[in-house]
């Protein structure tokens, strides 16, 4: 199944803006975007950046390595996803969601999506 | 009443005394949130103003600065893609959560709160618990 097959999940839940799946180090291996405004190589990559940040940090606290990222702004919600650190493929989900988005949604397709992206990607 | 004490009492070790006291009585809110590990409250330049913590692993002082330039960073991206600053980030690991709240970058004074609770700690009472202390620490630092 191609990699862009797994980002049609987030395309019917609501207020969906834009997904992209990316290796560790923020080269985009599939993506997809309803909004012009968003340029996905630019936003994965420092998005990317964050989140790799965030995992040097909370693993600094004893929290471990942070598995989801989520930042709320006035005009929408961005939320990453780690496959985990020392899991078979590290790879990392971004998807782009307006404020009032379903979020509870787009992070149980996040979850659901992970061994399977994993197979194909492996 | 009390914020006439504060002004009479500035530039005194008194009056650092009475800032501290202030600012940590606002984290006390959250001391009673099922979870709770550390928090802290910081300028938007990272710079620590009153901090918390109820685990010896967690030194915000140390890490604050860090969760601080994630937010900043993640304030310039979201400006870009035209979702205006991001006011709040949570952050999840297999063992806590971590939570970043911005006042707002336009407001009188632009500060970051920032709380550390556990993976099963309740996490919509902390975001309710910042959101609430968020105007009470404006109106005392203005």
């Amino acid at each position: 199944m191609a990699l862009e097959s797994y980002l049609d999940r987030f395309k019917k839940i609501n207020g969906y803006k834009a997904s992209a799946i990316m290796n560790f180090t923020g080269e985009i291996l599939a993506q997809d975007s309803n909004d012009p405004n968003i340029d996905l190589g630019l936003v994965g990559a420092t998005f990317n950046d964050i989140f790799r940040t965030a995992h040097e940090a909370s693993d600094k606290i004893g929290l471990e390595a942070c598995r989801e990222a989520a930042i709320s702004t006035p005009k929408g919600i961005i939320i990453m996803r780690c496959s985990g650190i020392k899991a078979k493929v590290h790879y990392h989900t971004i998807a782009i969601f307006s404020a009032d988005g379903n979020q509870a949604l787009a992070k149980m397709e996040m979850e659901k999506m992970i061994p399977l992206v994993m197979e194909e990607l492996a | 009443m009390v914020k006439l004490d504060r002004f009479r009492a500035q530039d005194t070790y008194e009056h650092i005394d009475q800032e501290e006291e202030f600012l940590g009585g606002h984290l006390a809110r959250l001391h009673s949130v099922k979870g709770y590990k550390a928090s802290a409250l910081m300028t938007f330049k990272g710079e620590l103003l009153a901090s918390h913590s109820s685990d010896t692993q967690i030194d915000l002082r140390e890490v604050g600065k860090v969760f601080n330039d994630i937010f900043r960073t993640a304030h310039e991206v979201a400006e870009k893609i035209g979702f205006n600053c991001c006011q709040e980030i949570v952050i999840n690991t297999p063992k806590g959560i971590v939570v970043m709240r911005c006042s707002g970058i336009e407001v009188l004074i632009h500060f970051h709160l920032m709380v550390v609770i556990a993976a099963d700690g309740n996490l919509a009472l902390s975001k309710m618990e910042l959101e609430k202390m968020t105007g009470p620490i404006m109106a005392g630092l203005s």
